[in-house]
This record gives C-alpha cells, sequence and structure tokens, in this order.
C-alpha cells in the first residue's frame, strides 16, 4: 500500500499547470512561466488535462465564476493557487503567494491528494452552471444537415446563454437532461443553423490578457462577436508602465521603454505562435521575452530574434496559415481608433517615435503593410528588432508629444482612447464571417489587453454579405 | 505464434517509448535546458500520471461510442503491425494481401478519432473531429497510390515478397517521390508535428479537450503507436527491410526503423501545425498527381526496364 502511494505521488511530480492571467496578472504569469519552464512541468493546454490551476493577478466578481468552473472541469487529483488575491473565489486555494512558493505548496498538496485514491468520480454539474463556459463543452451541433429536422439532440445551458434575439425558448422535443435545446436561425445562406454562442475568456492556451469574446456561431462560422474586456475597466496594461509613468513625469529612459516594448511584442507573438501551432518557437518566444526584459545585451538579443524569425518562417507554414486572415485595411483601422503596430502593419506609417526628442532619426518600421494577420506577425518581429537596436542607444528620456506617447500596442496619452479599444472593436468586426481558425488567428494577431480599456463592449452585427471570409 | 506476439508487442512499446523520448529531448533543446537523465523515466511518469488521474466526462455524450473512440485509436496500429516484420523474416502474419491489410488497418483510424470528436457533445472536439476528416481526405489518396506503386514495383502484395526483391535495391531509389509523400502520409496518419490537427493547440487539444485519465493515455499511447507503426513499415516498402551490406539483418532493420521513427519526431519540431483548409488544396492539386505520375514511372521501369 505505501509503495503504491508513493508511486501515485510520483506520477504527479511533474503537474501539468494551467495558467490564468486574471486582473494585474501580467507580472505574475511572467513569473510563474519562468518558474515552471526551470521545472520542466508543461503548461496543460486543457483544464481537463491540468493537475493545478494557477490564477495569477486578482480575482474579482467579474472573473470568479469563469475560474470557479475551469477549477471545477479539473479531474482529480488537482489543486489551484493563486499569485495575487483570491478575491471572491472559493475552491480550495494553496496558499496565495509569490510563484515558486505558490508552486511548492500546490505540489505538496497535490502529493498528498494524489496518494488517497479518490473514492468520487468525476462528473460534470449540470444544476449549478458546472460547464465550462470557457470550453463550450455543452453544445452539439451539426451544422448542415440540420434543416432537414434532424433526429440529432441538441444540449444548450440555457443559464450560460443570453437569448436577445427574442425566439421562444423550449422547442416541442423537451428538455432532455435538463438542458434546454440549442436555438435555430437563419444563416447567410438562408439555412436554418443551430445558433451557438460560446463565451471565450479564461479557457484557452494562447488567448489574450483578460478579454471575453462572445462568438455566436452556426456551424463554426461566426456570424456575430462582441468583444470586452473581462474585468471591466482594467488599471492599465503592465507593458505600458514606462510610458504611463513618463507622462506622470517622472524619468524613464528610452534604452528602458524600448526593452519593455520588445518583451511586450514577443510575449504577443508567443501567443500567436501557441495558436498558429508552432509549440517549440513559443518557447523560444518566451524565453527571449523573459531575456529582453533583464539587463542581458541587445546585440545577442537580435541575433536570437533572427535566428527565432528564421524558425518561425521555415517552410512558410505559418505565412502560408495568416496570410489574408483577418484583413484589417488601413481605413478601417483608423476608423476604429487602431494605433501602434496594428496600424502600421495595414500600411499606414504613424508612429509617434518618429521625430520625436531623443530618437534622432527613428523611422516607422513597416513589415509588408499587406494588414492581414501575417503581416501583423512580421511586423511584432521587425518592430521588436527596431526597439532591440535603440535599446543599446542612447539613454535619453522619454519625453511625450503632446502629452502622448507611442506604447507597444499604440499611443497612450491622458486624452487618447486606450490602444486595446481600438484592438477589441476591429476584433469585434473582422472575426464575422469567420470559420473558428481564422478568428483565433485574427484575435491573436490582434492581442488586445485588458487590463488597458475602458468598459465599452464592441459588438458587431451579422454584416449581409461576407466579410473577408477565411 | 505467442512469442512473436510478445515480441511484436515489447518491440512496439520500446519504439513508442523512445519515440517519446526524442520528442522530451528536442523540446528541451527549443527550451534552452540541458538534457537531464531524469528525462529518461518521463514518459513512463506521464503514463502512470494519467492512470492515477480521474475520468472525466461531459453532460450527456455518446457514451459507448466516446469511450470506444480512444480504443480503437489504440488497438488499430497494433492490428496493422501484425504484418510488419519486427526481425529478418518474422513477422506475425504474413497473408497474400499483406500491405492491402495494413492500408485498411489504419483506415480504420478514422472512425475512432472521429468518434472521439464526434461522440463527445462538446465544441472543441467536434470541430477537431471534422477537421480530421478534412486531413484524412488529404493524405489518404496519395498514400494509397504510393502504396500501390511499392506493390506494383515488386509485382507482389506480400510483405515478404516485397522486402525480398529489394535485396539489391532498395525501392526508394526507384521511387523517391513516393517515399516523400509516405514521410508526410506517415506524419498525417499519426495526426503528428505538422499535422496534429485534430489535437491543435487553438482548439484546447482538439479530441483530447475533454478526456482525462485512462481514455486520454490511450489517445496519447494509440497516437505514439500509429507513428511507430508507419515508421516501421516504411522500412520494408522503401528502405529493404533487413537489407544492406556488413552488418547484420537484425541491426540493419533497428537501425533503419530508428532513423524513419527519427525524421518523423524532427518533423514536429522543425515544421508548425498546418492548417488544414490551405493544405487541402496542396494535397489535391500537387502530391495526388505527384504519385499517379511516379506510378507509371514506376510501371514504366517494372515493364521495360525489369
Amino acid at each position: 500500500m505505501e509503495l503504491i502511494a508513493r508511486l501515485r505521488g510520483w506520477a504527479l511530480g511533474a503537474p501539468h499547470v494551467f495558467l490564468v492571467e486574471a486582473r494585474d496578472g501580467t507580472a505574475g504569469r511572467l513569473a510563474a512561466e519562468r518558474a515552471l519552464g526551470a521545472r520542466r512541468w508543461p503548461l496543460a493546454e486543457t483544464p481537463a488535462d491540468a493537475d493545478i490551476l494557477l490564477v495569477c493577478g486578482d480575482v474579482t466578481d467579474a472573473t470568479a465564476p469563469s475560474i470557479t468552473r475551469l477549477s471545477r472541469a479539473m479531474a482529480e487529483p488537482a489543486t489551484s493557487a493563486v499569485l495575487g488575491s483570491a478575491g471572491p473565489l472559493s475552491f480550495d486555494i494553496a496558499e496565495a503567494g509569490e510563484a515558486e512558493r505558490a508552486l511548492d505548496a500546490a505540489a505538496a498538496l497535490l502529493r498528498e491528494r494524489a496518494r488517497r485514491p479518490s473514492t468520487r468520480s468525476w462528473s460534470p454539474a449540470p444544476d449549478d452552471e458546472g460547464e465550462d463556459a470557457a470550453h463550450g463543452e455543452h453544445e452539439e451541433h451539426d451544422a448542415h444537415r440540420e434543416h432537414q429536422g434532424g433526429e440529432h439532440e441538441h444540449h444548450h445551458d440555457s443559464g450560460e446563454h443570453e437569448h436577445d434575439d427574442g425566439h421562444e425558448h423550449h422547442h416541442h422535443h423537451g428538455n432532455p437532461g435538463g438542458l434546454a435545446m440549442a436555438e435555430r436561425a437563419e444563416d447567410r445562406d438562408g439555412l436554418k443553423l443551430d445558433a451557438l454562442q460560446i463565451p471565450f475568456d479564461f479557457g484557452l492556451r494562447g488567448w489574450p490578457t483578460l478579454v471575453r469574446v462572445v462568438l455566436h456561431l452556426q456551424g463554426d462560422i461566426v456570424q456575430k462577436a462582441c468583444a470586452e474586456p473581462a474585468d471591466g475597466r482594467g488599471r492599465g496594461s503592465w507593458w505600458d508602465r514606462p510610458w504611463r509613468t513618463a507622462l506622470a513625469g517622472e524619468r524613464i529612459a528610452i534604452a528602458q521603454a524600448e526593452r519593455m516594448r520588445a518583451g511586450a511584442h514577443l510575449d504577443s507573438l508567443a501567443r500567436l505562435l501557441d495558436v498558429a501551432g508552432h509549440g517549440d518557437a513559443a518557447i523560444g518566444a518566451r524565453g527571449l521575452r523573459d531575456r529582453c526584459l533583464g539587463r542581458e545585451d541587445a546585440g545577442s538579443l537580435r541575433a536570437d530574434l533572427a535566428s527565432l524569425s528564421r524558425a518561425i518562417r521555415r517552410g512558410g507554414v505559418i505565412e502560408r496559415a495568416t496570410a489574408g486572415t483577418g484583413l484589417l485595411t488601413a481605413e478601417r483601422a483608423q476608423a476604429l481608433r487602431v494605433s501602434g503596430p496594428a496600424l502600421r502593419a495595414a500600411g499606414c506609417a504613424r508612429d509617434l517615435r518618429a521625430g520625436a526628442p531623443g530618437y534622432g532619426d527613428f523611422e516607422p518600421v513597416i513589415a509588408t503593410g499587406e494588414g492581414d494577420a501575417r503581416a501583423r506577425l512580421l511586423q511584432w518581429i521587425s518592430e521588436t528588432d527596431s526597439a532591440l537596436a535603440l535599446a543599446s542607444g542612447s539613454q535619453a528620456p522619454l519625453e511625450p508629444v503632446d502629452g502622448r506617447l507611442e506604447g507597444p500596442r499604440g499611443v497612450i496619452g491622458s486624452d487618447a482612447p486606450p490602444a486595446s479599444a481600438g484592438l477589441l472593436a476591429a476584433i469585434a468586426e473582422r472575426v464575422v464571417g469567420q470559420e473558428l481558425a481564422a478568428a483565433r488567428l485574427t484575435i491573436a494577431s490582434l492581442d488586445p489587453d485588458g487590463n488597458d480599456s475602458g468598459e465599452t463592449a464592441h459588438r458587431a452585427p451579422r454584416e449581409g454579405s461576407a466579410s473577408d471570409g477565411a | 505464434m505467442a512469442l512473436e506476439i510478445a515480441a511484436l508487442f515489447a518491440a512496439l512499446f520500446a519504439l513508442a517509448y523512445l519515440a517519446a523520448l526524442m520528442s522530451r529531448a528536442a523540446q528541451a533543446r527549443a527550451a534552452g535546458l540541458p538534457l537531464a537523465p531524469t528525462l529518461l523515466v518521463e514518459p513512463a511518469r506521464s503514463c502512470a500520471r494519467l492512470l492515477v488521474k480521474a475520468r472525466r466526462t461531459t453532460p450527456m455524450p455518446d457514451g459507448v461510442l466516446w469511450r470506444l473512440g480512444p480504443i480503437v485509436v489504440l488497438a488499430v496500429p497494433i492490428l496493422a503491425a501484425t504484418v510488419v516484420p519486427f526481425a529478418p523474416g518474422m513477422a506475425v502474419a504474413d497473408p497474400g494481401i499483406g500491405i492491402v491489410w495494413w492500408t485498411a488497418m489504419m483506415a480504420l483510424l478514422w472512425v475512432g478519432i472521429f468518434m472521439t470528436g464526434f461522440c463527445a457533445n462538446a465544441a472543441f472536439p467536434l470541430i477537431a473531429g471534422y477537421r480530421y476528416a478534412a486531413l484524412a481526405l488529404a493524405y489518404e489518396m496519395p498514400l494509397a497510390i504510393v502504396v500501390i506503386t511499392v506493390g506494383v514495383a515488386a509485382e507482389s502484395l506480400q510483405v515478404s515478397q516485397i522486402v525480398a526483391r529489394q535485396e539489391d535495391l532498395w525501392f526508394v531509389v526507384v521511387a523517391p517521390a513516393g517515399f516523400a509523400i509516405y514521410v508526410l502520409a506517415a506524419c498525417a496518419m499519426a495526426f503528428y508535428g505538422p499535422f496534429a490537427v485534430p489535437v491543435a493547440s487553438d482548439l484546447a487539444g482538439g479530441v483530447r479537450a475533454e478526456l482525462g485519465g485512462v481514455e486520454r493515455l490511450f489517445l496519447v499511447a494509440g497516437q505514439y503507436l500509429v507513428l511507430v507503426v508507419a515508421a516501421a513499415f516504411a522500412v520494408p516498402l522503401f528502405l529493404g527491410g533487413h537489407h544492406g551490406p556488413l552488418l547484420p539483418g537484425s541491426l540493419w532493420l533497428a537501425l533503419k526503423t530508428v532513423a524513419m521513427l527519427a525524421l518523423l519526431v524532427s518533423l514536429r519540431h522543425l515544421l508548425p501545425r498546418i492548417r488544414i483548409d490551405r493544405f487541402e488544396e496542396f494535397a489535391w492539386i500537387v502530391l495526388i498527381p505527384l504519385s499517379l505520375a511516379q506510378l507509371f514511372v514506376v510501371c514504366a521501369i517494372v515493364l521495360f526496364v525489369w
């Protein structure tokens, strides 16, 4: 018996960790990723495969339900840990604290749980909204055969979905398993398909920080999208700190700010690579990001960035996957108040750093300017390279131009709208008509930060004609 | 018979373990970490972990078929491996239609993976299941034509005859495009590396998204077994079986299988995952005509040269 218990404890010695970034959790997440990489604990791709749910940041009433659902989706034995404040979370938490301490405590608790075989088997809890909304595990849809009025049952948790289209809620098929049936709605071809509303916030690897996108899907084509910050009005992105501090009057060296910019772009790049399926390159990008945020010489960082870029572009696979996806033209970008790399990737050479004091003869970098996800990917790589080039330059201070500065995601200023607000609006508009893979690539290539926007939700109604498509 | 089956099982699981080790070593290198000796027990630890974890379910899945899917994925490569020689001249079975049996068994994979996706009553496994159907359409035609090409070159469908025919010249020399297509199809069969479409990272693991415990282990182990069987079958098809100069046959067999396995594992760490809707066009417009052209060349060689 003791041998079995010890084997069970050993089996969970390298637990899979599912990272969730809540409000103001970026610094914690970076520390957690570094700690996990050093321990060689893999990052789980889904809570079903996770042993530890690691929540980085402060949990509030807005995000607690989603995070609680994620914790229920994990199979025994499993524990959770919080880096930050647990807020209204009610499940078992192994001590809020710094990354290393939290991981050690969670691992110890996990080993204890593992040694005793659990007597209850896992089951979903349908009556208390226990399903994992971020995984959308409660619906099943049969896209193009359904207009025949098929025999298949549809399972749909009415508690999770807001029906604002005025249809009746209960079909004549009844409620199998206590779950309501899926609604039907007209799609663009006049077929009646199952309309499903799936909220995406915390359950996915490579999802932008603290962003909630509710997709109205028919089949796997997006008919309507609503993008908003997951936790209301944020306190500003962690990546924007040097520029916000400079605007407040402190002296921040350009070199330091540019290293932060390089780190921010590499962080976004790592998320896009995770979504696009280049896991090894994503690991490389995260490692390079951590080194950018350190004190290493920028010259060697640029060399490593060049080899990372070669690895990303090898075989042309990523480029072919992202070419033509999520096209955001310069006109639409300007109309949506998008600035920063997303605007420059659309071909509009606007950069507040050009001509700013301390930047010398800086010219705005435009990689390809086509405005699709591929252009944004290449734009991030080029801008990281130019940022690292500036980082080894002079120690001149950042000086605002008309009270504004160019941050990693766009213009930062007290009178300017949050840069991520424009990106959220762009997401809501551009994913309509795309299928799910393209939608995820579009969202990852725009990469807003939910800490950095106002409360306005951005929705785009379904347009009559198909938009840019996949 | 029982001894041969036991030897086959031992070979399959040893090779699958080796493939898992190679993949972890490549991942450690990508992360810039040193190769610690503890890596050697990591695949065993992962298996033990999945055995300890509880099984999961979703609200009202299609119970029997959903549980059956991973079992099919685990059982099918073992069935297909019965015709693959694991020692010079020794296989569990050597029917006259050996390569047809192998292709048919591997085609049963489609059923297993699609069931795992479709019957889960969840969005991500369902979408991943349909994407896998697209992948299967992409790779199966070129693969079938390439396997027929090898049968034509050997003038037989029996695996032992195909190996015997390669005593002087390996078929990879006669049909290099066929070998290249086979390598791609082997990865696609095992939904591994660039073709990890049904287990995609953008769908929270695709068909694996809602699996836990033993079923997840079946799927992961089944995936590695498919990879191993596909790699092992390339040896009698293209690489001359146990034939080769100087070294004994069994050593050649082992070397060739491990080399083929290393090639497939390295594809995962070299190339990112493809987008299947973009790859489908390439498969049908480039790979099928290429495999047909290869078939005609081999037919010409057989008729006029040999």
